[in-house]
């Protein structure tokens, strides 16, 4: 039986020389949540792991320019920790939702973003905060909006040799909120039927800009353009009133199983998101 | 009920609390070692097909592999099963669900054991899989055992027929009749302990030992011997605690076993077999799936007067816990005798259709069939309370069963037996203020409650009733007491202790007991249908009995009293009324055993004879119930379907509990899992193949699902049970799902006779009804 090499470099060079030296035969394991599970099944068999875990230059939540920067390899438990990731309730509403406990003390925003699964809670929030990820391979690095990353199922923009470095969510002011909600089969440890984010800008009740992202909707997390554009400039009723029957073209269902079920819920949820963030911007914000 | 218990009653620290709790127990898979053989399956590609042909030869000739079997290579009878040997230990030329075993590997690593799998070669002649009892049972379908003893009714195993009174005349002449439709799901047991078996070749005896996680040590016993062609005392069978059952390792425990028992007289090595979760779900035994068309008479007082029910029964692929006669059929059988539930009824037909299919083998699981004939049941008399206006309380009082009333299977139901459902429903009315409205608010949220009622028999009559044990008392005053049942998490050795300590006048910590191991103990029946506390109990207290009974005809001597004086309390004999003569028992005994008395006994305990016609389905074969009530307050959001439930208020009759907090346990454990059963817990089957083998797609509740458990202990004496007590295992299980659906009616007005009741279907109704 063949041998799997495993690497478990200590900053962030040595994981890019290593991820440019094995380039597609390379897997990384972050929180390993998912991945350990494929590789312990042999549904992915790679030439080398590597480990990021022990890159502490990675692990940083920081501030600046305008940007909250989280590491790639900072957990869900380092988002919740964090004063400057409570700025976005969208994101820290998502990363409650994720998993366990036990699995969030693990569990990374950037691994979540690598997986790319529709329905992953964070993914979601991030996009509907217009976040920034930051992609590091040997001699370079790219940025890539949110809503740019996934391409298709559990497939990403990322490319052999590189890694998530961070992940940046600009800084918006006292006129804006995010929120995020799901609906599943139950109400811990599941996996989204259809999960909403908001992040909106109004002022004296009308909305003046909004992202709206939605999870397990089609093979990729998704904005929801078509909607977005209807809404600004409109009262936040009018929206509320708009939203709730919508069922968006950007909407890809094909399991006939759930397709009925998820395009009478998702125009509610987008509405329920959209009322939480205005109604924390009514409330004084943060 | 007797006076001044000491340990009785009492919610001692459960026995092996400590070492659970700090993660030393040790359950059978912590008997690995490391120069053990690892076995894998290949299970059937498809799941209902023919066998053309297997080549093997690859996969023998991998380096690591001490052992490739197939059909041809089995030392005995290539079929067991706990009342008809139809389940081969590999398929033999056809397989019928996706369990089937199809080849065997034995290798020195999981990895190259998994390797080897690979390399054998399968060609198969694919043939119609049957998901649906309803399509396996018409004329032209694919005979899914064509050479069984039961091929010449089709796919149709059994039907269980039970008629008393005039049926017809009872509807003609009804006010009223309730007539519906109901489906009930397929669903795993989801015990935490995947299943596992050691099996060690005994070259002192020419024998094998099989180390197993089970609920049935005697049973494994019998049903196995044949396959590996040894006599049954020869085959030693012991289970470390068990990490949950529920029914399924009465069955599961037997797939294990063969596989590890096989390989390892191949290999004459130890050989370890454990199934991964995705094969627990794939290949273990299920509930069955029941589909119910239910019709109610009664008079427009609210008396019932008949029913007229007929259950099909989705028995999978296998007979599993079930037989060819008529009724020793456990779950088919309860769920005609359950068709009128807890209701005096005078008249009723009801027929039971048990069906072969293409899914996993349906099987003992937390109530036998129960469940669903009340799911049924229950929701009947809602509706029948709503058509007639009545509260769905007071309907129920008006039919309930009383002392001197028959069941519809002619059991006369006995005040001395303890009929405490009367007690049950008010303790529940008044504590969840059943008569005050439940506050509404402006949302899309509405609010519902619901009521349920149960009854269930002790026991497992007209199977494997009765029980035995031994019990030895030690020089120190210590007593060893050696039961043949499973302590899965219920707490037999806790409640055993307690009962024997009792009896004995023993300090509680004084009494010892161990458990499930045929080289050990007499068969105490097996650790199924609520019994142990019962049967094995009072099997305990008969060697007890034995056991002081020497020890006081023996000290009326040196005491100078009649042996009816004397006590035993806390390790002391004494004459009753004078604690100035009390003396250590310890030295008492050791000069009993001086004396050539004996001081080991054999407990044993029978329930009454058990009878049950197959002609129509009249009998006693219960001699008492277990009864409870549940009420239970839910929200539906209209906007999405969900469901939460937000109270729970459970009252059980037990006769006595033993130990409250056991019994607490049981009531919580079976409320949760029986809200899991109403609202999300669902096998979903294509074709004979199992959609959703896992937990992430598998929904069982989580805590925040649940809301706080409220249970209400009620306590009618059986006079047959020890210090009065019933059973209580699984009964808990049976009333939240009726309940829950009947409060889904009270918050939308919308009745829907299909669990579970997940948001997707209870959206999807919302919206037929424009309810929205």
């Amino acid at each position: 039986m063949k041998e799997t090499l495993y690497f478990g470099p200590k900053t962030l060079a040595e994981a890019l020389a290593l991820l440019d030296k094995y380039r597609d035969k390379a897997v990384i394991v972050n929180g390993g949540t998912d991945i350990v599970e494929k590789l312990a099944h042999r549904a992915v068999d790679p030439e080398a792991i590597v480990y990021i875990q022990g890159i502490p230059e990675l692990k940083t939540i920081k501030e600046e320019a305008g940007f909250v920067s989280i590491g790639g390899t900072a957990t869900y438990k380092d988002v919740l920790a964090s004063p400057l990731c409570g700025k976005f309730a969208g994101l820290i509403q998502s990363v409650r939702e994720i998993g366990s406990a036990p699995i969030r003390v693990v569990g990374t925003p950037a691994g979540n973003i690598g997986t790319a699964v529709p329905a992953a809670d964070c993914n979601v929030a991030l996009m509907a905060l217009g976040a920034r990820i930051v992609l590091a391979k040997l001699g370079g690095e790219r940025v890539v909006e949110t809503k740019d990353m996934f391409v298709a199922y559990c497939k990403t923009q990322l490319e052999p040799g590189e890694l998530i470095k961070e992940i940046r969510i600009p800084v918006t002011d006292a006129g804006t909120a995010s929120a995020f909600a799901k609906l599943a089969k139950r109400k811990a440890q599941d996996i989204a039927q259809v999960s909403a984010s908001v992040r909106l800008t109004a002022e004296g009740g009308v909305c003046k800009d909004i992202a709206i992202a939605l999870g397990a909707v089609g093979p990729t997390a998704v904005r929801v353009p078509s909607l977005e554009k209807a809404l600004v400039g409109k009262s936040i009723d009018a929206c509320l009133a708009e939203v709730k029957k919508a069922v968006p073209p950007e909407l890809r269902l094909r399991n006939p199983r759930n397709k009925q079920y998820k395009e009478a819920v998702v125009g509610v949820l987008i509405g329920r998101v959209l009322k939480a963030a205005y109604e924390e911007l009514a409330g004084g914000g943060k | 009920m007797k006076k001044g218990l000491r340990i009785v009653g009492r919610s001692v620290a459960r026995a092996e609390a400590l070492a659970k709790a700090t993660g030393r127990a040790r359950y059978t898979s912590d008997f690995k070692r490391g120069d053990m053989l690892v076995a894998k399956a290949l299970w059937a590609k498809y799941p209902h097909a023919l066998i053309k042909s297997i080549d093997t030869s690859a996969a023998e000739q991998l380096a690591g592999v001490a052992a490739v079997m197939t059909a041809k290579d089995l030392p005995g009878r290539n079929g067991y099963g706990i009342m008809v040997p139809d389940k081969p230990v590999i398929a033999d030329g056809k397989t019928r669900y996706e369990g089937d075993p199809v080849a065997l590997v034995a290798a020195v690593t999981e990895e190259i054991a998994t390797k080897a799998l690979e390399l054998i070669k399968v060609e198969y002649e694919v043939l119609t899989a049957y998901d649906d009892p309803r399509e396996a049972m018409k004329d032209d379908a694919v005979l899914i055992h064509p050479n069984h003893p039961a091929a010449d009714k089709g796919n149709l195993l059994t039907v269980v027929k039970l008629d008393r009174g005039d049926v017809e005349k009872a509807f003609r002449e009804a006010d009223i009749v309730i007539e519906n439709y109901y489906e009930t799901p397929m669903v795993e047991h989801c015990y935490l302990e995947p299943d596992i078996c050691i099996a060690e070749p005994d070259d002192l005896t020419g024998g094998l030992h099989l180390i197993c996680a089970q609920q049935a040590v005697y049973a494994t016993k019998r049903c196995l011997a044949p396959v590996f062609n040894l006599p049954h005392h020869k085959v030693r069978v012991s289970s470390p605690i068990v990490g949950g059952g529920f029914g399924g390792k009465e069955d599961s425990s037997l797939d294990v076993a063969a596989v590890a028992g096989v390989l390892a007289l191949k290999t004459k090595k130890t050989v370890c077999f454990e199934l991964t979760r995705e094969e627990v779900f794939r290949t273990t035994g299920k509930r069955h799936a029941t589909y119910i068309k239910h019709r109610m008479a009664a008079t427009k007082e609210g008396k019932i007067t008949a029913v007229d029910v007929e259950t099909v029964l989705n028995k999978g692929a296998y007979t599993s816990m079930g037989g060819l006669r008529e009724p020793a059929h456990a779950v088919t059988m309860r769920t005609a005798a359950y068709a009128a539930g807890v209701y005096a009824v005078a008249s009723a037909k009801a027929r039971s259709y048990s069906v072969f299919t293409n899914t996993p083998y349906s099987c003992a699981f937390r109530g036998f069939g129960v469940p669903q004939a009340i799911f049924a049941v229950e929701c009947q008399i809602d509706e029948l309370a709503r058509r007639l206006n009545m509260d769905p309380i007071e309907l129920r009082r008006k039919n309930i069963l009383r002392d001197g009333d028959h069941t519809i299977y002619g059991q006369v139901m006995k005040e001395s037996r303890g009929l405490g459902l009367e007690e049950c429903m008010d303790k529940v009315r008044d504590s969840i203020g059943w008569d005050k409205p439940l506050a509404q608010s402006a949302g899309p949220v509405k609010r519902g409650r619901g009521f349920a009622v149960f009854m269930y028999g002790t026991g497992i009559p007209l199977l494997f009733e009765g029980a035995s044990c031994f019990a030895v008392l030690n020089n120190d005053a210590t007593l060893n007491v050696n039961i043949a049942s499973t302590e899965m998490g219920q707490g037999v050795m806790t409640v055993m202790a307690q009962m024997a300590a009792e009896a004995l006048g023993l300090n509680y910590e004084d009494v010892l007991v161990s458990f499930s191991d045929t080289g050990r103990a007499p068969d105490s029946g097996p650790t199924v249908g609520s019994r142990s506390t019962v049967m094995v109990g009072n099997a305990v207290l008969d060697a007890c009995r034995q056991l002081k009974d020497r020890l006081l005809a023996f000290a009326a001597k040196p005491f100078k009293a009649d042996p009816r004086d004397l006590a035993i309390e806390g390790g002391k004999i004494f004459v009753v009324g004078k604690p100035e003569t009390a003396e250590s028992l310890a030295a008492l005994i050791a000069k009993a055993y001086a004396s050539q008395v004996p001081l080991a006994a054999t407990g044993v305990w029978y329930p009454p004879q058990p009878s049950f016609r197959a002609e129509d389905g009249q009998g006693e074969p219960m001699h008492a119930y277990a009864f409870g009530a549940h009420a239970i307050e839910i929200s539906v959001d209209t906007e999405t379907g969900v469901i939460t439930v937000d109270r729970s208020v459970f009252a059980c009759d037990v006769g006595k509990a033993i130990n409250p907090a056991a019994v607490e346990g049981q009531m919580e454990g079976g409320a949760a899992q029986g809200i899991g059963w109403g609202v999300m817990e669902e096998q979903v089957m294509e074709n004979g193949v199992m959609q959703n083998a896992a937990f992430h797609n598998y929904m069982i509740p989580t805590i925040k699902d649940l809301p706080d458990l409220e249970s209400i202990i009620v306590e009618h004496p059986n006079e047959l049970g020890p210090f009065g007590s019933k059973g209580i295992g699984e009964p808990p299980i049976i009333p939240a799902a009726p309940a829950i659906r009947n409060a889904v009616w009270d918050a939308l007005g919308i009745k829907m006779n299909a669990i579970p009741l997940t948001a997707r279907t209870v959206l999807a109704e919302i919206q037929k009804n424009g309810k929205a």
